[in-house]
């Protein structure tokens, strides 16, 4: 493999704790690449160990086509933005950024240069003299943008930097994260729980649990296309049906619910198999047919349903026992109201019907919805 | 914690009266004795009793002409300042791996460290005495000695504040040096060394006044040479002699109030620093 | 690109590397023990050293004088012996409950002591009158080693018989410091209570205040009270010119009485600090919850306050009691012949008329047996009640 990072076979055990487990990854120059996964598992370690802080277990980590697997921090040319920052409180915004050129003894004209240079960029001129205790959590993060960007590393990479802002903070941070990263074509190593972050600013995500990479594609292939089941549930909200297949059409796998009723999956499978197939909430459609015979489409009733401002989600039961989550936007073309007990068709398209592979139910941990998809999907099969 | 300022929920309002007039006689009892002892200092008498006889600065002038107190003080002074010294530096350097890495078998070495601070000192006194006299190589006596005994106990004092608050500096602030380039020695020195500059201050102050006011095992092992607490309690053994310890005496207090309150300031200059860490 | 590793075991590391150090901040082993080095070697020469020959003094096998022959002469150990210890713990218990007066063997006063103990920590378990029993063990345990004023003077209901000299010492040792620790915890309550809850923002300047003599020197601070509780004293010169008395009130100096008075006075204000920072943990919410739940102020304050701050009172009282036992200073200053410790025959061994190293190594090591094994069995309380040294 190359690229401007690369992970090979990189796994990371603390005493019997595998934390990260044979991880290959390759990042490219100038990517906005993020780990995604939910608390433990794995994407911070992994961080440390591309900085340098821990060393891996097994595996090699190369740095610009160099093996730095066992070179200490300092030695290595990437910086790091922590967890709430870690600015060092006795100096000044001046003092915190030029440290590091300091510290490798650049020419002090270089240095004031540069750290100005770096403090535009992060628009924060006019608080060189301040301490970070002076300065609001937005303005601390920038700082400690600046403090790695400064020693023009060869990635930047970031540990949950906008864990400790608020909502509001947070969305504006992210914008100009990604300005920041385009504007100095530096590779960003973004790690985050937080799916919608990944989603929004990186050029691709690695989603990992349990110390493994569950998948690793662009921001779009990984919500529309998920692997795994845990991809799925921990990527928005999803619904995963076991689809045994009762006949193959013209590369679809179709399973006959009952008479005009099924569900279509592209896929060569031969009939008799079970797949388990996701659908994405919004692209079910309840309005009455009209997509095809190659199209699923199922009846059921509205046992739930929640107004979220935006949409509306719609809990129905289908008649296999399986439980399906619509989204509805609130637009003007939604003239009907549903109600719960109303019985109703759902429809889509067989191309939105995903195959994925594992055999785990979706982790409790994973999405951050707590109106997630019904987790238990098995009632027709033991039947 | 509620910080709050209602006292309802804690005690009544008659209990709290009760406990401010409690807490006034116990503070009036508490310094009693220093203002008594100021006050003789001035007394134009030959024994510290009542009814004063006068008041006079005389004892004053002549304590400061005996040449046995100021070398007294001068030998208690240059013990302390060696034993704080040491005892911080040596503190300085345990607290560090303590807090920081893993060491194998901290718990032993935190309990070795800790247990000089309950160990009797008549019993610590007697040890060093029976070491540095029949022990092996026999040194013998004298101030060395001494400072290199109240190294012992000064050390648990220093470690107990320095070391919780290098546990407390954010480990990341480290890592951020590293990251930067800096090596172990330039993390400590410009990360590390100037965020408990004002613990290691007070680590020094807390094992210099403990050194300066020690007297037990100073005595068991002084010899021609005594620092300033030995010969004040032999003195204060014979009355008669007492009325011309009492103004060093007075001095002393004096000194040690400035230094407690100093190295309270000082440690809490540095919290202060530290906000929004 | 990414490979999705489908097995879930992960391959077994290598163990050529498991030695290797997994953390790269920048500290190697060397250093760290390099670091920890010069502690180590200040606390093996300079403690482990010295016990180690008071060791070898106590059971004869160092003595003081330089040959055999005059160690004969004066009455040292030649070889290894036990018996200097048997001459120390030779003991027979007097009870001395007012008006009844009998001899106990020593073991059944231990296994009384024992079962005691074990009352006094699993009966919490018992339901309803479960705390009675505890507190009820507690005051049974605690009772034989106060002193109470009686006369001019002090008693305690249980005494060691004559015989065994040093023993009997030791326990009044051990009394004198107990009572002086228990008035001293129960002194220092209230002032912390008030410093907590009462004063506001201003409460840890007042604490400082409360805590300042304590740093100030303790030789200054005994003599101090000399001149009030002498026969020329504040007191009785007070006493005597506003015609209260004649003769001055001779226990108030020189006896057990003024021992226990300076000791509880020099460790007040320093105990003043666990018992503190154990209230400041109280979440005053929680007393709020509980009155808004009915309870009143004395019942929030038994079932809520006490069990948070009770570590930190259990370390105040050991943080007087432990120093106090091995008092050395203090009794001679102002203990006169009644009020002699054993801290006090201990030096005397060394440096005073007994001069028997050899029996004074023994008392040494007693005294810090029984301290060290009162910290341990005790050090949970300790690091409760420590964090604010």
């Amino acid at each position: 493999m190359d690229g401007h990072i690369v992970l090979e076979g990189v796994t990371k055990a603390f005493g019997e704790n595998v934390v990260v487990n044979n991880v290959d990854l390759s990042i490219g120059e100038g990517e906005f690449f993020s780990m995604l996964g939910p608390s433990g598992c794995g994407k911070t370690t992994t961080l440390r160990m591309i900085a340098g802080f821990e060393v891996p277990t097994e595996g090699t980590i190369i740095l610009t086509g160099t093996d730095v697997t066992h070179v200490p921090p300092a030695k290595r040319n990437v910086n790091m933005v922590f967890q709430a920052y870690a600015l060092f409180p006795h100096m000044t915004v001046q003092e915190n950024v030029e440290f590091g050129l300091r510290i490798k003894r650049v020419k002090r004209d270089e240095v004031r240069a540069r750290t100005a240079e770096a403090i535009e960029s992060v628009q924060l001129e006019g608080f060189e003299a301040r301490k970070p205790a002076q300065l609001s959590g937005g303005q601390q993060q920038r700082v400690a943008l600046a403090r790695a960007l400064v020693n023009r590393p060869a990635a930047l990479l970031l540990d949950e930097p906008l864990g400790a802002l608020d909502m509001k903070l947070r969305k504006e941070m992210q914008h100009e994260l990604k300005a920041i990263q385009v504007r100095t074509g530096t590779t960003f190593v973004y790690v985050t729980h937080d799916q919608e972050e990944a989603l929004t600013m990186s050029d691709r995500i690695a989603v990992i649990n349990d110390g493994i990479v569950e998948q690793c594609a662009g921001p779009r292939e990984i919500y529309e296309h998920p692997s795994t089941a845990f991809v799925a549930g921990f990527i928005g909200t999803s619904n995963i049906v076991n689809l045994r297949v009762d006949r193959s059409v013209d590369g679809n796998a179709v399973m006959d619910v009952s008479e005009g009723n099924r569900i279509v999956a592209k896929s060569d499978t031969k009939a008799g198999e079970t797949l388990r197939v996701t659908v994405r909430p919004e692209k079910i459609h309840l309005s009455a047919g009209g997509l095809g015979d190659d199209a699923s489409m199922v009846g059921g009733r509205i046992s739930d349903v929640v107004y979220l401002g935006s949409m509306t989600q719609i809990m129905v039961d289908l008649a296999t026992g399986d439980s399906l989550t619509v989204h509805r936007l609130n637009d003007e073309a939604t003239t009907t109201e549903a109600k719960v007990g109303d019985t109703v068709t759902l429809h889509w398209a067989a191309a939105n019907s995903f195959v994925i592979k594992g055999v785990s139910t979706i982790a409790e941990s994973g999405g951050d919805s707590a109106l997630d998809a019904p987790d238990n999907h098995n009632g027709r099969q033991e039947t | 914690m509620a910080r709050d300022s209602s006292t309802f929920v804690v005690i009544s309002p008659w209990g709290k009266r009760l406990l401010a007039a409690f807490f006034v006689i116990f503070l009036v009892v508490l310094y009693l004795p220093t203002v008594l002892l100021i006050i003789f200092s001035f007394n134009n008498g030959t024994v510290a009793a009542f009814p004063l006889e006068g008041l006079t600065t005389k004892y004053y002038g002549l304590a400061f002409q005996s040449e046995e107190i100021r070398k007294a003080l001068s030998a208690s002074f240059w013990v302390g300042l060696g034993a704080a010294f040491f005892a911080t530096l040596i503190a300085l350097m345990a607290s560090y791996p303590l807090a920081r890495r893993n060491v194998r078998g901290k718990a032993l070495i935190s309990a070795l460290m800790l247990v000089p601070l309950v160990v009797p000192t008549v019993v610590l006194g007697v040890a060093l005495l029976i070491l540095f006299q029949r022990g092996p190589g026999q040194i013998g006596l004298g101030l060395m000695r001494i400072m290199l005994a109240h190294i012992v106990i000064a050390i648990p004092f220093a470690v107990l504040i320095l070391l919780p608050r290098i546990a407390s500096i954010d480990r990341r602030l480290e890592e951020a040096a590293y990251d930067l380039g800096a090596s172990g020695l330039q993390t400590f020195r410009f990360v590390m060394l100037p965020l408990i500059v004002p613990s290691i201050v007070s680590a020094f102050l807390i094992s210099f006044v403990f050194s300066i006011d020690e007297v037990v095992i100073a005595s068991f092992l002084s010899s021609e040479q005594v620092t300033y607490p030995v010969y004040l309690y032999s003195g204060l053994k014979f009355p008669e002699k007492t009325q011309t310890l009492i103004p060093v005496a007075t001095i002393m207090i004096v000194i040690s109030f400035a230094l407690a309150f100093g190295a309270e300031a000082i440690r809490r200059y540095g919290d202060r620093r530290l906000v929004g860490k | 690109m990414a490979t999705i590793a489908e097995t879930p075991t992960p391959p077994a590391p290598k163990r050529r590397r498991s030695r290797r150090e997994t953390r790269n901040d920048g500290g190697s082993a060397v250093s760290t023990y390099g670091l920890l080095a010069p502690m180590l070697i200040v606390l093996g020469i300079l403690f482990l050293a010295p016990l180690y020959y008071i060791f070898l003094f106590s059971v004869g096998l160092k003595r003081f004088s330089p040959t055999d022959a005059l160690a004969s002469l004066n009455g040292e150990l030649n070889a290894f012996s036990t018996e200097l210890w048997t001459k120390l713990i030779s003991v027979d218990v007097t009870v001395l409950i007012p008006g009844l007066n009998f001899d106990v063997p020593v073991l059944v006063v231990g296994i009384v002591f024992v079962v005691l103990l074990i009352t006094a920590v699993t009966a919490g378990r018992i339901p309803e009158y479960g705390s009675w029993i505890v507190g009820v063990a507690f005051v049974l345990l605690l009772a034989p080693f106060l002193t109470f004023p009686a006369g001019n003077n002090l008693l305690r209901l249980v005494e060691f018989s004559s015989e065994g000299q040093y023993m009997r010492l030791f326990f009044k040792s051990v009394s004198m410091a107990m009572t002086s620790s228990v008035v001293a915890v129960l002194i220092a309550i209230p002032v912390a209570y008030f410093l907590a809850f009462c004063v506001g923002k201003s409460k840890y300047t007042w604490l400082l205040i409360v805590i300042a003599p304590f740093l100030t020197s303790y030789l200054l601070r005994v003599f101090a009270w000399k001149v009030i509780l002498g026969d020329q004293g504040l007191i009785n010169s007070g006493l005597t010119t506003i015609g209260l008395i004649d003769e001055p009130l001779t226990f108030l100096i020189y006896s057990q009485f003024t021992v226990i008075i300076v000791l509880t006075y020099a460790w007040v204000p320093f105990i003043c600090l666990p018992i503190f920072l154990s209230f400041e943990t109280i979440d005053r919410r929680l007393l709020e919850a509980a009155m808004d739940l009915g309870a009143t102020r004395m019942q929030a304050f038994r079932k809520i306050s006490l069990p948070i701050i009770a570590p930190g009172i259990v370390a105040a009282f050991l943080f007087v009691f432990i120093p106090s036992i091995g008092e050395y200073i203090t009794p001679t200053l102002v203990g006169g012949t009644q009020g002699t410790m054993y801290g006090q025959s201990l030096a005397n061994q060394f440096v005073g008329g007994a001069f028997n190293w050899q029996f004074g190594s023994v008392m040494s090591l007693f005294l810090l047996g029984i301290v060290l094994l009162l910290t341990f069995t005790t050090s949970r309380f300790l690091r409760a009640g420590g964090g604010g040294l």
